[in-house]
């Protein structure tokens, strides 16, 4: 059985012609959560690296990047001093201050043929000053809770992940797709 | 609202004008921003942003990044053949 990768307008209007044949159309999505270093801050754009200025540098895209100040990763449950590399865009060996995000897959199948479109939505940073316990690791001499800049990740709006379709069209959510 | 929905129509293209020219017209047609994410899609990233009005939901998927061609945002709609028409006069 073949498949088709398709980008959002290729989907959308391989899709459209389909419904305006009156052929009733099953899609199949589904959504899975990932944190897996597929993204790093030394790859992504400045559009998006820009959200993570406050406690975060680079010189430019693919380039080393480093804590601008000490913060906590509230996601990951790290710590990270100044100037810790939180990045690298050569040595994938160093551990990495990875962006989780959802992997979304919408199929459709007719006469045999899927048709595939892929789409990762990345999750979005949130940056504020928290009060928080430093780890021993941090060689912090004071021992009660100081005001640390906190990052979290917040998930996508529901609407950023799915793609708006017609009520006549049927959407199945599924686990996982497998392609034979 | 619901009813309104069965008769939408569905519709995506690129296109070859810029974002800002797309919000004009979509603020004129009272369509209001409503979420954003970034988009990673055959390995480019995206600024994607739905925007809405009662019944019809449009999206603008804007390339960012380093491009050495031009960009073509995609948008991508679900709504009355009125609006479609609009929206690709100015696409």
């Amino acid at each position: 059985m073949p498949f088709y990768d398709c980008n959002e307008n290729h989907f959308i209007e391989n899709l459209r012609r389909i419904l305006e044949s009156h052929v009733k159309v099953v899609v199949n999505r589904s959504l899975i959560q990932h944190d897996d270093s597929k993204y790093g801050l030394s790859f992504i754009p400045d559009f998006e690296f820009k959200k993570y200025e406050t406690i975060a540098k680079r010189r430019r895209t693919r380039s080393t990047v480093y804590a601008a100040k000490p913060f906590y990763d509230n996601y990951h449950r790290r710590f990270h001093m100044e100037e810790d590399v939180l990045h690298s865009g050569k040595y994938h060996s160093i551990k990495s201050l990875s962006i989780p995000y959802y992997r979304v897959d919408y199929t459709f199948s007719i006469w045999n043929d899927t048709y595939t479109h892929s789409f990762d939505v990345l999750f979005t940073p949130q940056i504020k000053l928290e009060k928080r316990e430093i780890p021993q690791h941090a060689k912090s001499n004071n021992p009660n809770d100081i005001l640390i800049h906190t990052l979290n990740f917040l998930p996508p709006d529901e609407k950023s992940i799915k793609l708006s379709l017609p009520k006549s069209v049927l959407v199945f959510d599924v686990k996982r797709m497998t392609r034979v | 609202m619901e009813g309104r929905r069965e008769t939408l129509k569905l519709k995506s293209m690129p296109s070859f004008t810029s974002v800002g020219t797309i919000e004009a017209k979509l603020a004129e047609l009272n369509f209001e921003e409503v979420s954003s994410a970034t988009v990673v899609s055959d390995g480019r990233f995206w600024h994607k942003r739905i925007f809405e009005n009662a019944s019809e939901t449009i999206t603008v998927s804007d390339e960012v990044g380093e491009v050495i061609y031009m960009k073509d945002p995609v948008i991508t709609i679900l709504g009355n053949f009125e609006t479609i028409e609009k929206i690709r006069k100015i696409a």
